[in-house]
């Protein structure tokens, strides 16, 4: 039973037809990629399921809720969390801060932020706890005071990261994680992203264009072109036609192995 | 001492006022042009009911908080969705119309001809005497709403506020209900400066609509950025500086017919001037960019 | 009957000059991104000059209507390069610069207020020129309103479509980071945009102070006026900000109808929430009125 179906996804900006047809469902507990040329449309996929944009057709589904007819803070709280392209931490705030924002508390409310009962106190202290925790399995617990803007790109990266983190999510959108990392950040961020799937049972979607990545660790594929769906399979099947790839995305992308 | 007593009376109902902008522009981000008349409605509602029904401190200043709450939701369902430009026509817009209210429905507001004989400050059938009682006790209440605002931006519905003044879309996917929690701070904020509203009607003992336009707005806004924004000191700060730096040019022997035009060029220089070398204020923890 | 369609007229003449400061101000917001509130000093320093210039120099018209245009499109490159231009530099971002121009239109009107006292000075004696057209009086006014209004937008219009430093203020608008790779000079495309909007703005000051004379406060009330038209138009779209001007011009005068005219303002602000309320995105849907989230 897929966690996630995208059914029929169409979308226009002003006669610009971005997404075609768009169909693909995600089993809970995997990792799925969507690769594809830059402009393919896969950034515009996250974004309907986010609901920051509203298809022209189709229809959205996560774990029997249909997502097409929420609000973006409401997909949200149905356990869906995204990571952007750009870092886009909130620069005023401290590092502590930003990943606190990811949470969901009682307290968020003003009324329980003023009358603070024994049961939002204790909701909110576990929150802490949890974020340090991410916040210091993430190479930042150093910095919690820090304002996030003085962090650098890397490090403003993993804090976007731990900011989604924080709010517990079960399906997680991210929009080329490793992007601007170096070898070792890549390398943690697989591994982080292979123990949330196999420790905490989270799903996972990914927009990536480094392939090593790609072929190292989806369990699915799905390859978009100007819009629409043009090959599904998993990993090793992509990676024997790794010559489609290559032919859609050029020599760029030269699989792992020959 | 009786003048001192005045300068910090003004400078309590001003910090109030600073306080519930920073509170609306310092942490959520909203830039709202109808603060002072906001502060009009609580002031015109409490003097109202204290006048033709005779009541005291606490039931008017309930009717103050509902009349200005009620206007506040009112305009946010409006202007909050509005893009951020479009957000100050719109509270402009509200501004103006607030304004008309109190300068045409004569029978409530007496209009231009002004409200006379506003009752002193009674707390249940106890008067709060002119001068030293009232500073205390205006003293007392801003204490109370600088308690409340920092306990609110304290818990975690600080952050949510400032995420969402930081990046709006980002905030949403995080699972923040933009519009609403702007328009709940939008209509806290409002109450606070209904509250200032009530203090001033017991102040002055007298209103009239020019007491509320948008020079006064602009006024708070400056005192704000003087301050600083997200801050408690900035918003004492910041109000202590705009209201003794006249007083004390009426020292140096700065006075005449231009004095008030004097006084607005140089607030006009001071926004300039802040923006261009000092967007934190004093004691600001946040640069207005 | 025939006192609405005197209204209308009269809301269309106004909202002429309002379309003249409105359309000036539309050209700066969307090609600078500053909330240029300090386009409302323009219209007042405008205002003052031409005052100067005919009431108190004797100059004629064909002289101080060109000079007066001149000296404001010179009076906004000073507001950019003085104040926004440094401001950019120095990392401020739009509510900087909205906060600052508000700053400069208070500092203006208080120095107007002070050098030329918050008295009406007026430029002429007599009454207008009028004619009857059927049931409608038409003033010269009317008439210079029109005509000029039309002319200009014509102009203005052949600017941006046809000629080179035209089409960069438009590829300025539509896509801020994109100019300078284009090899647009953003810089001084703000410049020119600066003087083109004070331009209209002074062509809108002089109608304005022939009709009515000049006072210090003229520009902070118009210039909110023109950014309303603007919001009601529709942000983005210069049409947009023209239409949008003479709907408020017309709103303005049409408030007065079968009611007290003391409740003018009032009567007209409250339709203009009404409209925001129920079309936020304006006249021509601009997708830049309403927030995302």
């Amino acid at each position: 039973m897929p966690i996630l179906e995208v059914k029929s996804l169409d979308l226009s900006f002003g006669g610009l037809r971005v997404l075609q047809n768009v169909s693909f469902a995600v089993e809970a507990r995997t990792i799925t990629s969507l690769v594809g040329p830059n402009g393919a449309g896969k950034t515009s996929v996250f974004n309907v399921i986010s609901r920051l944009l509203k298809p022209s057709g189709g229809e959205v589904w996560f774990d029997g809720t249909r997502l097409d007819t929420l609000r973006a803070d409401q997909v949200a709280r149905c356990g869906i969390g995204r990571m952007f392209q750009d870092p886009r931490i909130f620069a005023g705030l401290t590092v502590f801060e930003n990943a606190m924002s990811g949470t969901r508390l009682r307290a968020n409310h003003p009324w329980h932020a003023l009358v603070r009962d024994r049961a939002t106190r204790r909701e909110w202290d576990d929150a802490e706890v949890r974020v340090r925790a991410i916040l210091g399995d993430l190479g930042l617990g150093g910095r919690l005071d820090d304002k996030a803007e003085s962090l650098s790109f890397a490090e403003q990266r993993f804090l976007s990261f731990a900011r989604c983190l924080a709010a517990e999510p079960r399906l997680l959108l991210l929009d080329e994680p490793t992007v601007g990392l170096d070898g070792q950040s890549i390398g943690g961020l697989i591994e982080r992203m292979r123990r949330l799937v196999d420790r905490h049972g989270i799903t996972i979607i990914l927009v990536e264009h480094n392939m090593d990545v790609v072929l190292g660790i989806s369990d699915r594929v799905h390859l978009l072109v100007q819009g629409e769906v043009v090959a599904s399979g998993s990993a090793g099947e992509i990676r024997q036609h790794a010559k489609m790839i290559e032919a859609y995305l050029g020599d760029r992308y030269v699989a792992a192995d020959p | 001492m009786g003048y001192l007593v005045t300068l910090l009376t003004i400078i309590c109902i001003y910090t109030m006022l600073t306080a519930s902008m920073d509170l609306i522009l310092g942490y959520a981000g909203l830039f709202s042009f109808v603060h002072a008349a906001l502060c009009g409605v609580g002031a015109y509602s409490a003097a109202f009911v204290m006048l033709k029904l005779g009541w005291g401190f606490v039931p008017s200043a309930l009717v103050a908080f509902a009349a200005t709450a009620l206007v506040a939701q009112a305009t946010a369902m409006i202007t909050v969705r509005l893009d951020e430009h479009y957000f100050i026509l719109g509270t402009f817009c509200v501004g103006n119309v607030i304004l008309s209210i109190f300068e045409n429905w004569t029978d409530v507001t007496n209009g231009t001809s002004g409200l006379y004989g506003i009752p002193v400050a009674s707390l249940f059938g106890w008067t709060i005497a002119p001068g030293a009682p009232y500073l205390v006790f205006c003293v007392a209440l801003t204490a109370m709403v600088l308690a409340v605002k920092w306990r609110l931006v304290s818990a975690p519905f600080g952050i949510a506020l400032q995420a969402i003044r930081e990046d709006e879309i980002v905030a949403a996917v995080l699972g923040h209900h933009v519009r609403h929690v702007r328009t709940v701070v939008f209509v806290i904020g409002a109450a606070m400066t209904a509250l200032a509203g009530v203090l001033l009607a017991c102040y002055l003992r007298y209103l009239d609509p020019t007491s509320f336009d948008f020079p006064f707005t602009i006024l708070i806004w400056a005192a704000l950025f003087v301050g600083g924004s997200v801050g408690t000191v900035g918003t004492v700060v910041g109000p202590a500086i705009l209201v003794l730096f006249p007083e004390a040019l009426r020292f140096v022997g700065l006075s005449g017919p231009h004095v008030a035009n004097v006084q607005q060029a140089l607030y006009g220089i001071l926004l300039i001037l802040l923006m261009m070398f000092r967007p934190q204020g004093f004691f600001g923890h946040h640069s207005v960019r | 009957m025939s006192e609405l369609a005197q209204l209308v007229l009269n809301g269309l003449a106004n909202g002429a000059v309002y379309a003249l400061m409105a359309v000036g101000f539309a050209i700066v917001f969307n090609a600078t991104h500053v909330f240029h509130l300090a386009h409302g000093a323009v219209l007042t320093f405008a205002a003052y000059c031409f005052y100067l210039l005919v009431a108190v120099a004797g100059l004629n018209l064909y002289l101080a209507v060109p000079a007066t245009v001149a000296l404001s499109a010179l009076f906004g490159c000073f507001i950019e390069l003085g104040i926004y231009a440094p401001l950019r530099a120095r990392g401020a971002g739009s509510a900087g610069l909205m906060i600052a121009s508000l700053g400069f239109l208070l500092l203006c009107q208080n120095i107007f207020a002070i050098v030329f006292s918050t008295d009406v000075l007026t430029i002429r004696s007599g009454g207008l020129a009028i004619f009857e057209l059927g049931p409608l009086t038409v003033t010269s006014l009317h008439l210079a309103d029109g005509v000029v209004a039309i002319v200009v937008f014509l102009a203005l219009q052949a600017f941006l479509t046809r000629t080179q430093h035209g089409r960069a203020i438009r590829a300025l608008a539509d896509n801020p980071q994109l100019a300078p790779v284009v090899g647009i000079e953003a810089r001084r495309t703000y410049v020119m945009v600066m003087a083109i909007g004070s331009g209209l703005a002074s062509i809108a000051a002089v109608l304005l102070t022939w009709d009515l004379g000049v006072q210090p406060a003229m520009g902070f009330l118009i210039v909110f006026f023109s950014a309303v038209a603007v919001a009601i138009g529709g942000h983005g779209y210069l049409p947009g900000a023209l239409v949008g001007a003479f709907v408020f011009g017309v709103l303005q005068q049409l408030a007065t109808w079968q009611l007290d005219s003391r409740w003018q303002n009032g009567v007209t602000f409250a339709a203009v929430l009404v409209f925001l309320a129920l079309r936020p995105q304006g006249i021509f849907g601009a997708r830049l009125n309403v927030r995302k989230a």
